[in-house]
């Protein structure tokens, strides 16, 4: 009896504590965004060896790929070393904060709205309109850049070219890291078909490079690959998948295109169903469809999973895909189909109307930024964020590439032109105390670069084929450098607002999903009749699920931008401005690249 | 004896709330821990209903996103895409109920009837079974069966049925695919109300010459009423919900015409979109419509002398 009474006791005080606990922890707590004595933080004299004297948090999110087989992302060899080598110095205690990297918006959005403690420092995305959403809704503080200049040194020289990117309305609010070249995405095509067709398939690297086709060669290839059907009698000439809103449908648009048709429809966030090009593309993926050069269930495979089982097994011509050096495409496919080469596919020619030349047409560059963050309005010590990115910045490398003979080895490594140089080979299957969270703690040190850089072009070569090419594929990363490096300048970044398109926020998972809809009543229509039938239905019924608004919203503010001058002085190459109808203009190619550039006619002006 | 007594109830009434409580504490105390459950998980976040109501932003929090009224509501209502949601949600709920609801009964009495132990268990067990797979899963068999040119059962008859991408043929396998998943599962609770049916009554009517659909008809059917009715009540109240796990996995962007249903419009707008109010909205509208198809459907079992829920 006087057991159970004491059990019954425990039980019952342990009940209302949680009780009480719960309840007690409803209050949001001050939601006041926090003050900053700019002019007091600016009088701290040697900001690297400043320590405070009261200890403070500082919480950093960290994204969480749900890798299995990975330390947690919160609490791992590296994080303790942050904490060790830059929290302790300071006096400041480092916590991580995981943030899924599915779902991101939602669990900031959580985060933002819970309690101010339990908030991060700061909140970062790799889209910039969601950036700039955050930043509209009250989640930044405005920086003072001094305080970057005076606290984050380093960091703010290294990223002085982003600065036009960190501004919202005047006031800036962002931090960016950068973004050097990356030459690891391949859009493969198997060479072993190309020559079974009859053509002459590039046997060097530099080949690889420079190998160009007219669109209607190309047509002419898959089809070729179609009829003697080379991977069988299932043949697929050509990888096809559900497109999402970045559609590329660059082959038909105007080059260069004016300003006004860059800020309106050359975009990541929304597709331009609408749009002339767009029309011109889906038609063209309408005829490869009735052609059986693409799979018929290309719109069922939402994953992509099965286009990349038909390459892999050997039944499809094309392939695109980030290149590891432990990818599961290349040596499967060996495995399967012992006598399969790929070379990177051919550069597409498309026809100019105007002029009836052939030309490689820009496509989208990559933004000159990586992760965008901004400080939480909340944060009390943004100096202490600013010096946490300092010391990313500092001791990049060892981030990058870890301990020797641990993370990595130095090997010799020699160019075609004999000279050789040390590099940094990093070891994937190293599992011992300090292995690499998810891509080389890529997930750390994204908040001030993207990628690894050289101190050389070559050496930036050679550290994409060390990082990326399995053995036997080293062409594949050498060809796409040499081919970045001669035809980037072509492409074009997006256009970057410098305010919130409310509007795009609001609809454009609404729009995606239309357009999917309208590309897959389009494409899998029956005949041309039943084609424009469909697109002039789904261009209406998108207009009125909400781009019209967008469009008008857009529109509106790029002409205040060009009103106001706030378009960037000179406009990037492939880019004409709005009343300059002579569509011959471009910027001249930069130097060294004439020989690559399209034609003697452009970078002339008539 | 009368005054004894009530001197008694009027000592009971004094001795009020606080005796109780002191004399049965522990026993309160514990079910704090269920009532905690309720505030914390049920009613606090009925507050969060004021989404609905407000332009709603995270990083301002409930008191200061400003509020709009009955606006985000207008919005919904006048959108077509949810109007297609909430058609498509109705629609196929109906199918479901009509298609899902008889068959897990009829199973069950089809089961009572099979006399042989051993063939009723292993009946049994493989009709349970489907329940166990989830939606991911039967939608990957779905695909590698009724995909139209490579799926086995096209691949077998040398046909190219678009099972799977036409919007007809994609509404009879959803409403198919579900039945097949629940039907097995949803005996147990049918088999359990004829277990409680008194045999006297099956040999009352067998010697009144009743045959085997006579005793199902007019015993068993019978006694299975007051299950149905509750099961029905409660299938109801679901009429307006619906499965985001399985149309999300079994749609594809062909039948997103007749697919979209209010989970998957919630989840995009809502969540993908980050517009909290709609989706809160949507829901709050859910719940309240189904709260009176149940309160409705009680009210005609009541009528009807079936008994009810509430």
């Amino acid at each position: 009896m006087k057991f159970r009474k004491i059990i019954s006791t425990i039980a019952a005080v342990s009940a209302l504590a949680a009780t009480a606990a719960g309840l007690g922890g409803c209050s949001l707590g001050n939601r006041a965004p926090a003050v900053i004595d700019t002019e007091a933080l600016l009088k701290i004299e040697d900001p690297e060896n400043y320590v405070y004297d009261e200890r403070i948090t500082l919480k950093i999110p960290v994204y969480d790929r749900g890798q299995s087989g990975l330390p947690p992302v919160t609490d791992n060899y590296w994080t303790q070393l942050v904490q060790k080598e830059f929290g302790d110095k300071h006096n400041i205690e480092v916590k991580f904060i995981s943030i899924p990297r599915a779902g991101e918006v939602t669990k900031f959005n959580q985060l933002m709205a819970g309690k101010v403690k339990n908030q991060p420092d700061i909140l970062f995305h790799y889209d910039y309109p969601q950036v700039i959403t955050y930043a509209k809704q009250g989640a930044f503080q405005t920086i003072d850049e001094r305080l970057i200049e005076h606290f984050a040194p380093d960091y703010y020289e290294n990223t002085k070219d982003l600065e036009e990117y960190t501004y919202v309305n005047g006031e800036r609010k962002l931090l960016g890291g950068t973004r050097p070249k990356a030459y690891n995405f391949v859009s493969v095509i198997r060479k072993d078909w190309v020559e079974a067709a009859g053509y002459k398939a590039p046997q060097t690297a530099e080949e690889e490079a420079d190998w160009e086709m007219t669109e209607d060669e190309y047509f002419d290839m898959l089809q070729k690959f179609k009829t003697m059907q080379v991977g069988g009698a299932d043949t697929i000439p050509l990888a096809f998948s559900l497109p999402n809103a970045n559609f590329s449908n660059h082959g038909y648009r105007d080059y260069p295109l004016t300003a006004k048709d860059w800020a309106l429809y050359a975009d990541l966030s929304v597709a331009s169903l609408t749009w002339e090009p767009t029309y011109k593309q889906l038609k063209y993926d309408w005829e490869l469809n009735q052609k059986g050069l693409i799979s018929s269930e290309w719109n069922i495979d939402q994953s992509g999973d099965t286009s990349k089982q038909n390459f892999v097994s050997g039944k499809q011509g094309t392939y695109g895909f980030y290149l590891t050096k432990s990818n599961d495409v290349l040596g499967a496919l060996t495995d399967l189909v012992s006598d399969a080469d790929v070379v990177l596919a051919p550069s597409v020619k498309s026809l100019e109307e105007d002029t009836g030349e052939y030309i490689v047409k820009g496509g989208r560059s990559d933004n000159p930024f990586g992760l965008m963050s901004g400080i939480n309005v909340h944060c009390e010590h943004p100096e202490a964020v600013l010096m946490y990115f300092e010391w990313l910045q500092d001791n990049l490398e060892l981030m990058q590439y870890g301990i020797e003979g641990q993370n990595y080895k130095l090997e010799k490594f020699t160019m075609d032109n004999g000279e050789t140089f040390d590099i940094k080979v990093i070891d994937d299957s190293y599992q011992g105390e300090s292995r690499f969270n998810y891509n080389s703690n890529k997930d750390m040190w994204c908040l001030v670069t993207e990628g690894r850089v050289g101190d050389t072009p070559d050496e930036d070569l050679a550290i994409a084929i060390y990082t990326y090419a399995p053995k036997g594929y080293e062409h594949l990363i050498e060809a796409n450098y040499i081919r970045t490096q001669r035809g980037d300048y072509r492409n074009y970044i997006d256009f970057l607002f410098d305010r919130s398109i409310d509007s795009l926020a609001d609809k454009s998972a609404t729009l995606l999903e239309d357009f999917r809809q309208a590309a897959t009543d389009c494409i899998n229509a029956k005949t041309e009749k039943e084609f424009d039938d469909a697109y002039k239905t789904w261009c209406k019924r998108y207009l009125d699920d909400g781009y019209q608004e967008i469009l008008d919203e857009k529109t509106a503010a790029y002409e205040d931008m060009k009103k106001n001058d706030k378009l960037a002085e000179e406009l990037p190459y492939g880019i004409r401005p709005d009343d300059d109808d002579n569509k011959r203009y471009m910027a001249p190619v930069p130097e060294g690249l004439e020989d690559t550039a399209n034609s003697a006619e452009y970078g002339k002006k008539d | 004896m009368k005054i004894q007594t009530k001197k008694e109830t009027s000592a009971k009434r004094k001795l009020g709330v606080m005796f109780y409580l002191k004399r049965d504490w522990q026993l309160y105390a514990l079910i704090a821990i269920p009532l905690l459950f309720i505030i914390v998980f049920k009613l606090l976040p009925l507050l969060g209903l004021s989404i609905a109501f407000l332009d709603y932003n995270p990083i301002l929090g409930f008191s200061d996103s400003p509020f709009i009224g009955f606006s985000v509501f207008k919005e919904i209502f006048t959108s077509r895409e949810f109007l297609i949601a909430l058609r498509n949600t109705l629609v196929l709920n109906v199918f479901d109920l009509i298609c899902g609801f008889p068959m897990p009964i009829i199973l069950a009495i089809l089961l009572t009837e099979i006399t042989c132990g051993w063939y009723k268990k292993l009946t049994q067990t493989l009709l349970y079974l489907p329940h166990f797979l989830s939606w991911v899963i039967i939608a990957g068999i779905a695909y590698q069966l009724f995909a139209p040119s490579t799926g086995i059962i096209n691949v077998m008859m040398g046909t190219h049925i678009p099972f799977l991408t036409e919007k007809w043929h994609w509404a009879v396998m959803y409403i198919l695919s579900a039945v097949w998943q629940s039907m097995g599962w949803g005996t147990i609770i049918y088999l359990a109300a004829i277990t409680g049916i008194n045999g006297d009554l099956y040999e009352a009517a067998s010697i009144d010459g009743a045959g085997r659909w006579k005793k199902i008809w007019h015993v068993t059917l019978p006694g299975m009423k007051p299950t149905i009715v509750v099961m029905l009540i409660m299938a109801l109240g679901r009429l307006m919900g619906s499965n985001f796990e399985r149309v999300n996995v079994l749609s594809n962007t062909s039948v997103k015409d007749f697919s979209e249903v209010i989970a998957t419009y919630v989840y995009r707008v809502g969540l993908e979109s980050n517009r909290f109010n709609i989706s809160t909205a949507v829901g709050l509208f859910q719940s309240v419509v189904g709260l009176i198809l149940v309160l409705a459907s009680d009210k005609v079992a009541k009528a009807l002398d079936e008994g009810g829920l509430v």
